[in-house]
């Protein structure tokens, strides 16, 4: 098949707008009479809220109103799988960065004198901060009924005779960080309800349907009564597929009727957001003395915070991708997903494929050294072909570009194979 | 809030003793942060950006003065500067970014008194010298005396100048930053020397983000008098950093590593002067 | 303050940055802010030839200076910087690109044979998540070939 498209150099058709400064990202919107909301965040990872100042703020020059969880006419929570993110806390707070009370205030600078003054007081919790604790007797629960969010097993041969057949075998326990989109573009949104009455969500998303939907439950309103309208990306990353200032801008605008605009600071947007998921990744990898891998035995934990978000979608990526793209016959493989009172983890570009490759990659490395075998070559016998069957039992067809990138690697470095 | 933006710095003098809280503003790239972030909350800002005779380096037959409102690229780029300060010229290139060197002012990075800035290490070790005036007082003081005694301006001073002997010295510059660009110094270290046939005659060493402000190491300073320049290289003056800096940062977690990066970023600074030329 | 030629007069709070004053009382939206911290560089602007962080600056302290916005750049049609950028497609999300520009312009306008290592300290101040700078570098390339040739 020709598609035209491919390797052509083509324009792209917003540039010409990009370049010259008039892009329209949802805080360069301006409405007649648009007041400015902002949420106050827990300051502790996790505890019960006893008290606000909710009276004294809505007291204060500037203030319109503040919303706290009882004046949600619909869902209270929100999230792309499991409905587990508060859009404003009952009580009890999980993790820095969950919403307590939504002010709304006639301009930024009442907005955020407002902000300063809520005075939050806490019965504060011993919360956990490692995978190690979320997982040991006694640890608080943090998820419905245990810490394991996600558990998955890929399993394919005999483990056991795999290892039997290693002439080598390298163990090791390999460990990622947490890591942040840092998109450019901080999260915003402007809401108001447009010449035919719907409530109109202008935002910067990856997913406008799942925010429609959100909006419409959060609101207790129908979805046709709801509109999202995706403005310029000012980067994403997988930093905009959860809900982050739509329910809330939403909701001022549905209580006050007024236009609405949510700006992030850099900071709230940093303590706010989803992040990539650190993960503990624990690897035994066998290889017989001709350096064939015979036996590979995984266990992964993703520290996955303090809600759901994608947490099972990026460790079942992890555990499918945790061969590497080599040929294995003998697999053992378990990811799980735990709840901590850390920032929550979810999508962020590779979503879960990337943390693996530092495990993998360096057993192989490892490995070719105790074969005295180049690294190149070993990668090379080992990998994946049209024909190879990978773990998860997915017969490989087509597109299948590893041993021909090698083979170019090789060609450079002058080396044979 | 008042604004006032005086022209001379007479006038700056004259608000300077009225007794309000007030803040000159120079840069703003301090100040402006520390307003947003609700750290000070001045009554007066007392802007000195239009004061011309600030912002001059001139050159008389003993030393070389540096206007308060000189900012990290002019320093960069100054004539005078290259000719006589390479550590000056060092720091001012590797300081921030591009912006925020156009807007930041040597004198707001010595009022500031960051323990990681990157120039006060270089003006200690070349023994500069500040000149602080207020309607009734010029006080001259050493930088290194302003910091070891905390002596600091006062509230109706203002810093006008920073006056930096023009003694035929050699001087080097290396920080340690966590990236190329925008990064607070982890370490830095500024050297100056004074050679005559491969003979150190003159060493000063400043080491700064190691301890709450930049400080000597006389220690050094004083074993390097009459050795040839090779000893700069030896394992001795490794000894001593490493001491100093386990001594200044005993408690800090950054300690082990700093002992050690210390080494690196020594020999990178004294490399820099080209004192093995 | 004078923004892209047009005189602003106008009584401000003497805290007013100099990027609110832009987007807010000019209503000139092509400024954009990232961090307002000094250290991303999407809020630059031109002043007096220099670029800064317009998130830095009080709007009271650049009062009668000469400011130049990503709209002044280009005065009814594209500037060469801005035709380059296209033909080598140095823009993703865009967020990034007001800034970059004009950091771009403030070496160019000063020195136009600025060589590689120039070209990447002068952006050293400009963020950008998306592209990993080396398109730019090429855009930049490609500005300095058409201002050569003008
Ligand atoms: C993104 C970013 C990156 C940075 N990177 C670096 C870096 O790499 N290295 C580094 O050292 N610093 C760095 N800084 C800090 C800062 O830029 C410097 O400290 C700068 O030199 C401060 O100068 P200024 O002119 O902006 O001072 P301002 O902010 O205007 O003033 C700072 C203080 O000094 C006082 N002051 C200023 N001038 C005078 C004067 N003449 N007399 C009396 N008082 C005065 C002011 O009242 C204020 O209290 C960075 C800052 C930012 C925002
Ligand atoms: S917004 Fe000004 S530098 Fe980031
Ligand atoms: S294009 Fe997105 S930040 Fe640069």
């Amino acid at each position: 098949m020709h598609v035209k498209a491919v390797g052509e150099g083509f324009i792209r058709p917003d540039i010409y707008e990009k370049v010259q400064g008039k892009a329209k990202y949802p805080d360069d919107i301006e409405m007649e009479g648009m007041l400015y909301a902002g949420v106050k965040r827990s300051t502790i990872p996790y505890g019960r809220v006893l008290k606000t100042n909710i009276d004294e703020i809505r007291q204060m020059e500037g203030v319109i109103c503040v919303i706290d969880y009882t004046m949600i006419p619909g869902a209270k929570c929100h999230g792309v799988i499991l409905k587990d993110i508060p859009i404003l806390v009952q009580d009890i707070v999980k993790r820095v960065g969950d919403c307590i009370l939504l002010i709304v205030a006639k301009d930024k600078v009442s907005l955020k004198k407002a902000l300063d003054q809520v005075e939050v007081e806490y019965d504060v919790y011993q919360g956990v901060f490692t995978i190690e604790d979320a997982l040991k007797e006694g640890a608080p629960i943090l998820g419905d009924k245990s810490n394991i969010l996600y558990d998955i097993k890929v399993k394919t041969g005999d483990i056991e005779a795999g290892f039997k057949e290693a002439d080598y075998i390298a163990e090791n326990c390999y460990h990622t960080q947490m890591t942040d989109h840092a998109f450019l573009q901080t999260e915003t949104a402007v809401a108001h309800y447009d010449d035919e009455g719907v409530l109109t969500v202008h935002v910067a998303t990856q997913y406008p349907h799942y925010d429609r939907e959100e909006v419409a439950r959060c609101l207790n309103i129908q979805e046709d009564e709801v509109k999202i309208i995706n403005e310029t990306i000012g980067g994403a990353f997988g930093g905009r597929e959860d809900i982050n200032p739509q329910c809330h801008a939403a909701l001022a605008t549905f209580i006050t009727k007024k236009p609405v605009k949510v700006v992030y600071s850099r900071e709230e947007s940093t303590i706010s957001r989803s992040k990539r998921h650190p993960m503990e990744m624990f690897y035994k990898t066998g290889v017989k003395k001709d350096g064939k891998l015979c036996a590979l035995k995984v266990r992964i934990y993703g520290d996955t915070g303090a809600y759901a978000s994608w947490g099972m979608n990026v460790l079942r990526k992890a555990a499918i991708h945790a061969t590497g793209p080599y040929v294995i016959p003998n697999v053992d493989i378990e990811a799980k997903a735990v709840y901590t009172n850390n920032p929550y983890c979810g999508a962020m570009r590779g979503f879960g494929a990337a943390q693996v490759p530092l495990a993998y990659e360096s057993q192989m490395d490892i490995l070719a050294e105790k074969l005295t075998m180049h690294p190149l070559k070993f990668r090379y016998m080992n990998a994946f072909d049209v024909g190879s069957q990978t773990a998860t039992g997915q017969k490989l067809k087509s597109s299948i570009g590893i041993k021909k990138c090698i083979e170019k690697i090789a060609d450079v470095n002058q080396m044979e194979l | 809030m008042d604004f006032y933006q005086p022209l001379c710095i007479n006038e700056v003098k004259d608000l300077l003793v009225q007794s309000k809280f007030n803040k000159l503003l120079a840069g703003g790239t301090d100040l402006v942060l520390d307003i947003k972030r609700g750290k000070i909350n001045p009554e007066v800002i007392i802007d000195i950006n239009r004061i011309e005779a600030l912002k001059d380096i001139r050159e008389d037959h003993h030393e070389i003065s540096i206007g308060s409102m000189v900012c990290f690229s002019q320093l960069k780029d100054n004539s005078l500067m290259n000719q006589y300060f390479h550590s000056i010229v060092l720091s001012a290139s590797h300081m921030g970014s591009p912006q925020i060197r156009n807007m930041a002012t040597i004198g707001g990075n010595i009022i500031n008194k960051a323990s990681a800035a990157d120039i006060i290490p270089c003006l200690i070790s070349l023994n500069a010298v500040l000149v602080l005036e207020s309607k009734d007082s010029i006080r001259y003081i050493n930088l290194e005396t302003y910091f070891q005694n905390e002596d600091w301006i006062r509230k109706d001073e203002i810093l006008t100048k920073i006056i930096i002997s023009k003694k035929n010295v050699l001087s080097g510059y290396n920080k340690l930053g966590k990236r190329n660009s925008l990064a607070i110094a982890r370490i830095n270290v500024a050297v100056s020397f004074m050679i005559e046939d491969k003979i150190i005659k003159h060493m000063s060493i400043c080491l700064g983000a190691v301890g709450r402000y930049p400080f000597r190491v006389k220690e050094l300073e004083e074993k390097a008098i009459g050795k040839t320049v090779d000893y700069l290289f030896s394992e001795e003056p490794l000894e001593i950093l490493e001491q100093q800096v386990y001594k200044s940062i005993k408690g800090r977690s950054s300690m082990p590593f700093k002992k050690e990066a210390i080494k690196g970023v020594y020999k990178n600074a004294v490399m820099s002067s080209g004192v093995m030329k | 303050m004078i923004i892209n030629g047009k005189s602003y007069t106008k009584k401000i709070d003497p805290l007013l940055r100099l990027i609110d004053f832009i987007r807010d009382e000019a209503k000139l939206k092509g400024t954009k802010e990232g961090c307002g911290e000094g250290e991303c560089g999407a809020c630059t602007v031109i002043i007096d030839g220099r670029a800064v962080n317009s998130c830095l600056v009080l709007a009271a302290s650049v009062n009668g200076k000469e400011i130049t916005t990503i709209e002044g750049v280009s005065q009814g049609k594209l500037h060469p910087i801005q035709e380059a950028f296209i033909e080598v497609g140095a823009v993703q999300c865009g967020y990034c690109t007001p800034g970059m520009i004009l950091s771009t312009k403030a070496l160019l306008d000063k020195n136009i044979d600025a060589t590689e290592e120039e070209i990447k300290e002068s952006i050293s101040g400009n963020l950008c998540r998306c592209t990993g700078y080396q398109i730019m570098i090429e855009g930049i390339k490609k500005a300095q070939d058409k201002l050569k040739k003008r």
